[in-house]
């Protein structure tokens, strides 16, 4: 595995590797089965390279069906998550509708609107109205959002309270003397479902202390933005 | 209500809007940031829309005087144009009457559609430094020019002064005294803030000499504005202070020259919801989302037509809070302070009624604070000791 260009060195007197190495270490064991209870495997995981825009660590994507690649091009790749957002499963809605609630034109919605049919996002429910294509169900495309923290607990959890807009599972993972660090907080990510796990890059064990409570993410743009962004890569 | 709109990058229809719904009485113009053609096309159609509202242009002459400034499109305008990195040694008298005539000759040619004329001046870190003196002769040959131009259109003075400079009250109130001599309207003013990132409040004694600062221009009876000045601004006119400022970036809120630097971008800043109940801008995501999973949403909202999109569920309603949005909310945040404000007519029960403003948000934080939401607030104890201290050199019993 290539070396990750993420964090910089951790200049810890206590813990003996750096935040980088713990992510290096934590890519091998997120491919492996079961590793959080409910799960069976993730289909695909991403890990971000770039921290600055308050991003997890990684972002994996529970199984699916399909696992095909999907084809967006990037200008249109707002306005599809706004039709998404706005789409539901069972009840359909139509095009004035979806003008109405997103900030697109007639014509850019019906380009979009094709673009989607075909990558089986969204279906029609009749010839004027949309329902989500069955490549959505919240089942099959469960995001779980992964924050590695050495220390910096409070931002820690800030960074998985925010990760919850998108995602259905939100866990912090540490090393093992750590946990007791976070009681503090245990109010807090009670309420937001917070999860919190200790992990020991060395011998590669992974427990966790707090289950991650599963809850629809907070905001539906986001979540298909997110979703979106993992399917297309 | 007295809040201007503090113009700045990305104008679109914010300030037709902000006019339209009562939210902002004015419009403070950066050169800095529009076209000159645009600008003055900007004034004009306002005047005819509009025609009760203060209009005012901010010379930004302060940028003259640094190297290598990011100063956008003031090259357009001769004034500055002409006359800038400017060093200490390029304000002779003979220099200075040129800067000031260019400029106030410039507003001339639209002042009949500007509310006052600004004067030039420029930043001094000190009010017994060299360069407040050369800010004085600048308001000085402001003040002689304005009177020989043949116009109705009144003289604001503008004084760019640093945080720092306002802890020295000595130095101040001698400066002040210099100032109550001028015979013009009133005066602009924008304090250099110290802190890079938007911070509410200034450091405690600098703010109480502040408000002491406007509190006596005001009672030479000066027309007294006060650019960027965001949340502070409902304390500003309790002591006497007739219109505040504020725009929708950070850079527009806080002043610093910073903003005339060039500098490296920076990622996109988060959402955030305006409280004039909290006197603070809490994050839709998680600060605001917190409250309403606690079910104490309903008591920080502003009341504003924008919480709408927020009230069932402040992540959900992200997408929605837009921009323009957000900064509407919290022009009406800001406004509606100054109502609350302005119901009194005595300086006393103004800060008596600001005061109690603050008090209320002190003890909204303890109830957010009892359902585990803790949110930074010492903005809030900062601005109560300045009030105390304003209080204490002004003689008042609160």
């Amino acid at each position: 595995m290539e070396t990750l260009d993420m964090k910089p060195l951790s200049e810890s007197k206590n813990i003996p590797f750096t935040e980088c190495e713990m992510a290096f270490s934590f890519k091998k064991i997120l491919g492996r089965k079961l590793i959080l209870p409910g799960i069976e495997s993730f289909s695909r995981i991403v890990e971000e390279k770039n921290c600055y825009q308050g991003r997890p660590d990684f972002i994996a994507l529970s199984q699916q069906k399909s696992k095909a690649k999907l084809s967006i091009p990037k200008n249109l790749v707002t306005v599809s998550c706004e039709i998404l957002s706005v789409l539901k499963p069972v009840s359909s809605r139509s095009i004035p509708y979806l003008m109405k609630y997103t900030r697109g034109s007639e014509l850019l919605l019906r380009k979009t609107l094709c673009l989607l049919e075909d990558n089986n996002l969204v279906k029609k429910a009749n010839a004027e109205t949309y329902v989500l294509g069955d490549v959505f169900s919240s089942q099959n495309n469960e995001l779980t959002v992964f924050e590695l923290k050495l220390r910096g607990h409070r931002k820690a959890v800030f960074q998985a309270q925010q990760s919850k807009n998108y995602a259905c599972r939100s866990l912090i993972v540490v090393p093992p003397g750590q946990t007791r660090c976070y009681d503090k907080y245990s109010v807090l990510m009670n309420r937001w479902g917070i999860g919190l796990a200790a992990f020991d890059p060395v011998t590669g064990n992974f427990n966790v202390v707090r289950k991650a409570r599963k809850t629809k993410p907070l905001s539906n743009y986001d979540y298909m933005n997110t979703l979106l962004r993992i399917l297309c890569d | 209500m007295a809040v201007l709109a503090q113009n700045g990058y990305g104008r679109s229809d914010k300030i037709e809007q902000g006019f339209n719904n009562n939210l902002i009485e004015g419009v403070i113009l950066s050169p800095r940031d529009e076209r000159r053609a645009r600008l003055e096309e900007g004034i004009q159609q306002w005047r005819q829309q509009y025609g009760d509202k203060t209009i005012l242009f901010d010379p930004q002459f302060y940028a003259a005087t640094l190297r290598t400034p990011k100063d956008g499109y003031l090259n357009e305008y001769e004034y500055y144009g002409d006359n800038n990195g400017l060093s200490r040694t390029r304000f002779s008298q003979t220099k200075i009457n040129c800067y000031v005539s260019q400029c106030l000759d410039y507003q001339k040619s639209i002042q009949r559609n500007l509310s006052y004329i600004t004067a030039p001046n420029i930043l001094f870190d000190s009010f017994s430094d060299s360069w407040s003196q050369i800010a004085i002769n600048m308001m000085i040959e402001s003040s002689e020019y304005h009177e020989k131009m043949s116009t109705d259109v009144p003289l604001l003075i503008s004084v760019v002064f640093s945080e720092t400079s306002l802890r020295d009250r000595v130095a101040m109130e001698e400066y002040l005294d210099a100032l109550t001599e001028l015979e013009v309207a009133g005066f602009y003013l924008i304090v250099n803030r110290t802190a890079k990132f938007l911070q509410p409040a200034m450091d405690t004694s600098a703010f109480a000499n502040f408000l002491y600062f406007c509190h006596v221009l005001s009672l030479n009876d000066y027309k007294v504005i006060v650019g960027y000045s965001d949340w502070s601004g409902f304390m500003l006119e309790a002591v006497g202070v007739d219109f505040t400022a504020c725009g929708w970036y950070q850079n527009l809120r806080q002043f610093s020259m910073d903003r005339f630097q060039p500098r490296d971008g920076s990622r996109r800043p988060r959402k955030r919801y305006s409280s004039y109940k909290l006197l603070y801008c809490p994050l839709l995501s998680p600060e605001l989302q917190d409250m309403h999973e606690v079910g104490i949403l309903n008591q920080v909202l502003s009341g504003s037509e924008y919480d709408g999109i927020i009230v069932n569920g402040p992540a959900s309603g992200g997408r929605q809070w837009t921009n323009p949005v957000s900064c509407f909310a919290h022009w009406f945040s800001l406004a509606k302070l100054s109502e609350i404000v302005s119901l009194h007519q005595q300086s006393q029960d103004k800060l008596r009624e600001a005061i109690s403003i603050i008090n209320n948000a002190i003890s909204l934080y303890r109830q957010l604070e009892l359902k585990g939401i803790v949110t930074d607030s010492s903005h809030i104890d900062d601005w109560k000791e300045s009030i105390n201290e304003f209080a204490r050199i002004v003689n008042w019993k609160l």
